[in-house]
C-alpha cells in the first residue's frame, strides 16, 4: 500500500474546500453558511500544513497560525452580528432578511 | 549592534501604522470619559489627530522611506505605496469629519466607532504596503472587519444589520476563496512573496495549472472587495444599508486598497500576462457596462453611487490591464508608468468625487431621517444651494465632464489603454461615459428644476460635513483645470 503522500491531502483539502464552497451557495441559515465558511479556511489549512511539509519550510505552518487567529476574530464578529440582527428581528433566515432588494 | 539600527529602522518604518493603532487603544482606554462628555466629537478629535499624527509620520519619512524593505521583506516602501497610503489618511480624516453629528443623532457617537475606523484603515495601509500575499491577507481582513461592525452600527437600524451580516458572508466568503488561492499560490512556487514570484515568474519555473488557479482566486478575492463585476452584488445592498458615514468610508477606502493590490500584482506579474490579462480584460469590461446600466435604473443615490462605483472599478481594471498589456506588446517603459500614473490619479479623483457626494448627503440629511433618494434632493438648489452647487460640480466630476479632476482622470486611463494597445478597451471606455454622464446629470437636473412642498432647511446643518463638502467640490474643479498640482504625489510613482 502506498504511504500516503502531500498530494492525498492537498486532495482532500480541495475536497473540504468544495464542500464548503457548495455549503456557502446552497444553505440558508447564516450560522451554516458560516460554518462552511470555516471549512473553506479550514481546508487552506490543511492544505498550508501539507504543503510547507512537502517543501520543507516552516512557513506552511506559519501562515496556518495566522490563519486561525484570523478565523477565530472572525467567529468573535460574525456571530456578533447573527446575535444582533436574532435580537431585533426573531430571526435569521437569510431569504426572510431582505429589507435590502438584491 | 548594526542590526539593532535596521530594526529601528524597520520599525520607523510602520510608524504611521503604529500611530494609528495608538489612536484605537487610546480611544478605548477613554472610552468612559469620552462617552460622558456633553458635547459629541471628542472621540472624532482624538481620531483626527491619530490620523494626523500617522500622516506627519509619512511625510517625515519622506524619500527615506521609498526605499525600505522591512521585516524580511513582507512590506516595503515605495512611491506607490506612499501616495496610495497619503489617499487613504486622506479620506480616513473626510470619513471622520463626516461622522460625529449623523451618529450623535442617532446616539451612537461612540469611541468604538473611530476604533474599528482607524483599524480599518490601519488594515488598507497595509495592503498598501505589502510584499506578501500573507500580509495582503491580513491586511484585507484586518480592513474588512472593522466595515463588518459599521455597516450594522447603528443597532436598532434593521437595515444596517441587515447590510452587515450581507456583507460579512459575502466578504468572509470572498476573503476564504482568496486565502485558498494564495495557498495554491504558495503550494506551486514555493513562496508568497511578490518578488520572489517576480523573479520566479521571469525564471519560468513556475507554469502550472495550480498556479494560474491561485492566481485566479486572488483575483476574484481583491475584486469582490474592489466590487468589480460580477463580485459586486453585496456592494449595493450594503451602501444602502449602512449608515451614510460608512458607506462613504467602505465605498473609498476598500476599493483604494483593493486596486494598491491588483497595481502591485500586475506590475510584479506582468511577465505572465498572458494568463491574467484576458480575465482583467474582461471583468474592466463587464464592470464598466454593468455598473453604469444598472446606475441609470436607480431611484436611491446610495445604490446609484454602487453601482456607479462598479462602473469607476471597471475604469480602473482598464489601467490594469494597460499596465499589463504595455509589457506584452515590449511598449515603452513610459507607457507603464502611464498606466500607474494614470490608475493612482484615478484612485484619488474616485476618492474625493466619492467622498464628497457622501458628504452632501451627510450634510442635508443633518440630525434628520437620511438623505438617500433621489427625491429627497428635490429643491435642493434652492434649500441649500451651497450643497447643491457642491452636489454638481461633484456629480458633473464622477460623470467625466471636463473641466473636473473626474475628465481628466479619465483622459489619462484613456491614454494608458490607447499607449498599452488596448484599443477595445478604450473605446468601450469613451463609450460607457457618455450612459454614465446621464445619470449624474440627471441628480443635477433633480436639484435645480424639480420642486416640492418640502420647507427651505432651517436645521443646522453639521458644520464639518460642509466643510468635508467644500473641499472637495474645490478639489475637484481646481484639480480638474490643474492637475499637475498632483504630480508631486502622482508623478513619482515608479
Amino acid at each position: 500500500m502506498d504511504p500516503i503522500t502531500a498530494t492525498h491531502y492537498i486532495g482532500l483539502s480541495a475536497i473540504l474546500f468544495a464542500i464548503g464552497a457548495v455549503g456557502v451557495g446552497i444553505k440558508r441559515n447564516p450560522i451554516v453558511i458560516f460554518m462552511c465558511i470555516e471549512l473553506m479556511l479550514n481546508a487552506a489549512n490543511l492544505a498550508l500544513v501539507a504543503m510547507g511539509k512537502h517543501l520543507g519550510s516552516i512557513s506552511g505552518q506559519m501562515m496556518a497560525i495566522f490563519v486561525m487567529a484570523v478565523a477565530a476574530a472572525e467567529v468573535a464578529i460574525g456571530l456578533g452580528i447573527i446575535v444582533s440582527i436574532f435580537r431585533s428581528r426573531e430571526t435569521i433566515d437569510i431569504d426572510e432578511v431582505n429589507l435590502l432588494k438584491l | 549592534m548594526r542590526r539593532d539600527i535596521d530594526v529601528m529602522a524597520e520599525i520607523a518604518f510602520i510608524y504611521p501604522l503604529i500611530a494609528l493603532w495608538v489612536g484605537a487603544c487610546l480611544l478605548l482606554l477613554l472610552a468612559r470619559p469620552l462617552r460622558r462628555a456633553t458635547r459629541p466629537g471628542g472621540s472624532a478629535a482624538l481620531a483626527g489627530a491619530a490620523l494626523l499624527a500617522s500622516l506627519a509620520f509619512l511625510v517625515r519619512q519622506g524619500n527615506e522611506g521609498l526605499n525600505v524593505i522591512a521585516f524580511g521583506g513582507s512590506i516595503a516602501g515605495d512611491p506607490l505605496t506612499a501616495s496610495i497610503c497619503t489617499i487613504l489618511l486622506l479620506c480616513g480624516m473626510m470619513a471622520v469629519a463626516l461622522a460625529p453629528t449623523y451618529l450623535a443623532a442617532r446616539g451612537y457617537d461612540n469611541p468604538e466607532y473611530y476604533v474599528l475606523l482607524l483599524t480599518s484603515l490601519s488594515g488598507a495601509m497595509l495592503m498598501a504596503m505589502a510584499r506578501d500575499l500573507v500580509v495582503v491577507f491580513l491586511g484585507i481582513e484586518l480592513l474588512s472587519f472593522g466595515l463588518y461592525i459599521m455597516a450594522g452600527f447603528v443597532r436598532e437600524d434593521a437595515r444596517g444589520g441587515e447590510a452587515s451580516l450581507k456583507y460579512f458572508l459575502l466578504g468572509a466568503f470572498a476573503s476564504a476563496l482568496m486565502l485558498y488561492g494564495i495557498v495554491l499560490v504558495y503550494g506551486s512556487s514555493g513562496s508568497t512573496n511578490i518578488e520572489a514570484l517576480r523573479s520566479a515568474v521571469i525564471k519560468e519555473s513556475v507554469q502550472s495549472a495550480m498556479f494560474a488557479g491561485g492566481l485566479a482566486l486572488v483575483l476574484i478575492g481583491l475584486a469582490f472587495k474592489a466590487a468589480v463585476a460580477p463580485f459586486h452584488q453585496w456592494s449595493p445592498d450594503a451602501y444602502e444599508g449602512a449608515p451614510l458615514p460608512v458607506t462613504a468610508f467602505m465605498s473609498v477606502v476598500a476599493k483604494i486598497a483593493a486596486f494598491a493590490v491588483l497595481i502591485r500584482l500586475a506590475d510584479s506579474l506582468a511577465p505572465l500576462h498572458a494568463t491574467w490579462l484576458p480575465a482583467v480584460r474582461l471583468l474592466a469590461i463587464l464592470s464598466m457596462v454593468v455598473g453604469n446600466v444598472v446606475a441609470v435604473a436607480q431611484q436611491n443615490l446610495k445604490r446609484m453611487l454602487a453601482y456607479s462605483g462598479v462602473a469607476h472599478a471597471g475604469y480602473l481594471m482598464v489601467a490594469v490591464a494597460a499596465l499589463g498589456s504595455s509589457h506584452a506588446k515590449g511598449a515603452a517603459l513610459d507607457t507603464q508608468t502611464l498606466a500607474m500614473s494614470g490608475a493612482v490619479f484615478y484612485l484619488l479623483a474616485y476618492a474625493i468625487m466619492t467622498m464628497g457626494a457622501f458628504a452632501v448627503l451627510t450634510y442635508v440629511t443633518g440630525t434628520g431621517a437620511e438623505c438617500q433618494t433621489l427625491a429627497d434632493l428635490k429643491g435642493l438648489a434652492r434649500r441649500r444651494p451651497a450643497a447643491a452647487y457642491g452636489m454638481a460640480a461633484l456629480m458633473l466630476s464622477l460623470g467625466g465632464v471636463p473641466p473636473t479632476i473626474g475628465f481628466m482622470g479619465k483622459l489619462q486611463i484613456f491614454w494608458a489603454a490607447v499607449a498599452g494597445r488596448e484599443m477595445g478597451l478604450a473605446v468601450a471606455l469613451a463609450l460607457v461615459s457618455v450612459v454614465a454622464a446621464y445619470y449624474y446629470l440627471r441628480v443635477v437636473l433633480t436639484m435645480c428644476f424639480e420642486e416640492t412642498g418640502a420647507e427651505p432647511a432651517t436645521a443646522g446643518a453639521p458644520r464639518a460635513a460642509g466643510w468635508v463638502v467644500a473641499i472637495s467640490a474645490t478639489a475637484v474643479l481646481v484639480l480638474g483645470v490643474m492637475p499637475g498640482l498632483l504630480m508631486g504625489l502622482i508623478g513619482m510613482v515608479r
